[in-house]
């Protein structure tokens, strides 16, 4: 890679929209065709009604709307009038809308392919993965600290680092680093070091409260929050910076912001939903969010498993191949890790109903497979079982366990169209 | 014989005892580090106690609780969410036991006639108010035959029966000596006036209205006067006033000083109610112990001892602080050391720990006369401890563990190694709850991209 001297391509875009939904595109241009037009004021008296009972969207802020306009009129979907703040849907605007219910898939790769020309993240994205960690396939971790570390508040004013915080740190990223080889790319002290000034800045700004008489040295915050954010930004800032911190070139040598926590909390979802990338936040073992890609670029690939994207290219002109693989070729290989991660998941909690989101989110990363693909695939598993293809019996329920209630924004796995939270597999 | 109907389970003593090898009849410590106050089983109902390791609480229980004016007293649990077993329930029962023996003789320097009432309620609706609870002491003086002590009594109290009672007669033999009209009569006794006193007694505490009944003063219809058969409603309504008036004047005819009432796990009660129900509970603390119109508020004949958790008193603290209790017991603060009894985690005291040990391994001991520690060595003891956060009923359970493990693998002596080896086993499940950190690397990846 050092020896690339060609550079990516500039944004024409460079903040992304703070939402993940891409049901938002379809409805506001399904408005614009109804309606002649959209703006601002417009979207924000129709759209709330539409995604009502859209999980993931629980609320849509001014600037969504505004971002989510100016999204829409560089992926040339829709058009402003010369004169006036109103914007028309225009024909590639249709054409999407109309794949939108006719063909999801081709929808949605026309929407990646907006997006990457538009923002040049996606590729991008994925290619930093691949070069974080060649070894690894791309794995990476934007850890938080430990789970069982549980400090006491301290004073707002109280803004020093103390060896408990160091301590911790350090810890955080040798479990990391242990867990899975090369996913943390960082040199322990220079962590350190980062994550104390982070720590520091965090501290010497004023506090956010609601009301102001209360004097900022009566405000508590908790060490734990601040320290996960500190690591959140830092990790994220060395990662995803446009300074490639592989090979110490600059990625977009003209401008290009760098990539904030917060754009990279929406980049996730948008790319898991394009089935490039895959994320967990709640690996029982890792703390933090565990991220690898499914996809990667290659020059040619004849495997019936993968997918071409071919309007994706890296700079040296490879093509990107999403992991696709077809149900028979995987067949053995899914059911045996489906069995494997169960098994160790029960010798560790001793519990016959595990999550059954855990075991998604692992067994998708150890066979590099989307979301999509494992239900489809568990299904198939679960329909062998009951025609006693397999010597096992799968049972499937829906319920929440007391110790996974923070986990109902998680991403469900559905079959059939019902969510299922729990598995048990036991031989016959 | 295989016919189900005759089949019958073998009896303990004709099944091989494989602990034999070790010198015992039976693994000595319990299965279940937990107290069954009703078990037959001396392992588990907690008449095996050491009273040294609990010293300390034992004296602040004479000084604050049965020595002392108190009428509401505290149990609270210094090792504060360490975890169960560390031996309230043990030491209550132990307490109970040690009072009922001698009806409080040695405790209060032969000063009071005392009885003791262990209740513990359960997370049930049902126990949520005095009144239930008062409910649950009136049972377990049933069980406990407290109204046949009280019968007696009332019967010996009556002057009639001086010459006739003797060291024979206790409370063995109660049933069939001083409560038996027959055997009365044999001695020579005029039945009918012993009765007349009885029932006379009864009639003062508003047990019963009909003075005049004909056998009103034998012990059957002593007992079927306060049979338990009444029912929720009349526990609901008139239960708390039943007890602190009624059965109080009862047990003062009797000749008690003090009845002491045990209350375990306060919390299981207290966590469950709602914030009108613990304002209940404090104002009719008040009003029945201390300052009400009934008859035990004007004596302070009952004394009840709470065991409080540090979560408890934290839900209860605004209600108590309401109610004016904290003027009478204070839940926390500077003086509430003088009604409260603070239950420590053991002390590391070798020889104690040791105690502890062989009070367990001799109660089972073949030879009777082995006082030693055997087959452990004193490592092995100290790591245990050590293991179980200083938690007795942990400490026990390990050394069951130990015990069945020696069995198994026919270990003659039990030392340090093999118990670091049977630790890391029985916690190797318990991973995700303890402070280690699993850092055994993920799988690696399958799929070649």
């Amino acid at each position: 890679m050092s020896n690339n001297k060609q550079a990516w391509p500039t944004p024409k875009l460079y903040g992304v929209g703070h939402f993940i939904e891409f049901n938002l595109y379809r409805e506001a241009l399904m408005i614009a065709k109804s309606k002649g037009y959209i703006n601002k004021a417009l979207l924000i008296s129709e759209i709330p009604q539409r995604v009502k009972g859209l999980l993931l969207i629980d609320s849509i802020s001014e600037t969504v709307y505004a971002d989510l306009i100016r999204e829409l009129v560089h992926y040339g979907f829709i058009k402003r009038e010369a004169k006036n703040d109103l914007y028309r849907i225009v024909d590639e605007g249709l054409c999407y809308l109309e794949l939108c219910y006719n063909n999801e898939d081709e929808a949605r790769d026309m929407l990646l392919n907006k997006m990457q020309n538009v923002f040049i993240t996606p590729a991008w994205f994925v290619n930093r993965l691949w070069e974080l960690n060649s070894t690894g396939q791309g794995q990476i971790v934007i850890p938080l600290p430990l789970k069982n570390w549980h400090p006491k508040l301290r004073k707002w004013s109280d803004n020093s680092w103390t060896d408990e915080l160091g301590a911790v740190s350090k810890e955080t990223i040798r479990l990391v680093k242990k867990k899975i080889a090369g996913s943390f790319p960082y040199d322990e002290d220079e962590w350190v070091k980062d994550i104390s000034a982070e720590y520091h800045r965090l501290g010497s700004q004023s506090p956010r409260i609601n009301n102001p008489e209360i004097p900022d040295d009566a405000v508590n915050y908790s060490q734990r929050n601040r320290l996960s954010l500190a690591m959140k930004t830092i990790a994220v800032k060395k990662f995803f910076s446009r300074y490639n911190p592989i090979n110490g070139e600059m990625d977009f040598p003209n401008k290009r912001s760098d990539m904030t926590h917060r754009s990279f909390m929406v980049w996730c979802p948008r790319l898991e939903n394009f089935n490039l990338i895959c994320y967990t936040d709640n690996n029982p073992e890792v703390p933090g969010r565990l991220l690898y890609p499914i996809s990667s670029f290659k020059f040619d690939c004849s495997s019936q498993d993968f997918l071409l994207k071919e309007f994706i290219s890296d700079v040296n002109n490879r093509k990107l191949y999403v992991h696709n693989p077809k149900w028979n070729s995987v067949k053995d290989i899914f059911i045996s890790t489906l069995l494997e991660v169960y098994q160790s998941y029960y010798n560790k909690q001793t519990i016959i109903y595990i999550s059954l989101q855990d075991i998604r989110d692992e067994v998708c990363r150890l066979l590099r497979i989307s979301p999509f693909l494992f239900e489809k695939f568990l299904n198939n598993t679960y329909e062998m079982s009951v025609r006693h293809e397999i010597n096992y019996s799968i049972s499937l329920e829906t319920d929440i366990r007391l110790d996974m209630k923070v986990q109902i924004n998680r991403r469900g796995v559905y079959l059939n169209g019902i969510m299922y939270s729990l598995i048990a597999i036991k031989p016959l | 014989m295989d016919n189900n109907l005759f089949r019958r389970p073998k009896k303990v003593e004709e099944i091989d005892n494989k602990y034999g090898f070790l010198g015992f009849t039976q693994n000595p410590f319990p299965n279940e580090p937990a107290v069954k106050p009703y078990s037959a089983d001396s392992r588990v109902n907690g008449s095996i106690f050491l009273e040294k390791i609990r010293e300390e609480e034992i004296k602040d229980f004479k000084d604050h609780i049965v020595n002392a004016p108190n009428k509401i007293g505290l149990l609270m649990d210094y090792a504060a969410y360490k975890g169960r077993g560390i031996g309230k329930t043990a030491f209550l029962n132990h307490m109970k036991n040690s009072i009922n023996i001698d009806l409080g003789n040695a405790i209060s320097n032969s000063d009071s006639v005392l009885y003791a009432v262990y209740v513990s309620p359960s997370a049930d609706k049902k126990n949520r108010t005095l009144s239930d609870v008062a409910h649950s002491i009136f049972t377990s003086m049933h069980k406990e035959g407290l109204f046949l002590t009280v019968f007696c009594r009332l019967r010996a109290l009556s002057g009639l029966l001086d010459d006739i009672i003797d060291d024979n007669i206790n409370e063995s033999n109660y049933e069939d000596t001083i409560a038996n009209d027959d055997w009365l009569k044999e001695q020579g006794v005029d039945v009918h006036k012993v009765n007349s006193f009885v029932m006379n007694e009864l009639v003062n505490a508003g047990i019963t209205n009909d003075a005049s009944s004909l056998f009103g003063g034998n012990y059957q219809s002593f007992k079927a006067s306060l049979e338990d058969n009444k029912n929720e409603f009349f526990w609901k309504k008139q239960g708390s006033e039943y007890l602190f008036n009624n059965i109080e004047k009862l047990l003062k005819a009797a000749m008690f000083t003090n009845c002491i009432i045990l209350l375990d796990e306060a919390e299981k009660m207290i966590q469950y109610q709602n914030s009108n129900e613990r304002r209940a509970l404090c104002d009719n603390l008040r009003y029945y112990f201390i300052d009400g119109s009934c008859s035990n508020a004007v004596d302070g004949f009952f004394k009840i001892v709470l065991t409080i958790h540090p979560n408890s008193q934290e839900l209860l603290m605004p209600h108590w602080a309401a109610a004016g209790l904290d003027r009478f017991c204070s839940l926390g603060g500077d003086t509430s050391s003088e009604n409260s009894i603070f239950f420590k985690p053991m002390s590391s005291d070798v020889l104690m720990i040791n105690e502890l040990a062989e009070i367990y391994l001799k109660e089972s001991r073949i030879n009777k006369k082995d006082n030693s520690i055997n087959p452990f060595t004193q490592e092995a003891i100290n790591y245990a401890m050590e293991k179980s956060d200083r938690i007795p009923g942990r400490f026990l359970r390990m050394l069951y563990l130990m015990i069945e493990k020696a069995v198994q693998n026919h270990w003659e002596t039990i030392d340090k190694d093999k118990v670091v080896v049977a630790w890391q086993e029985s916690n190797k499940n318990y991973s995700l709850t303890s402070n280690a950190v699993d850092d055994t690397p993920l799988p690696e990846t399958k799929i070649e991209l």
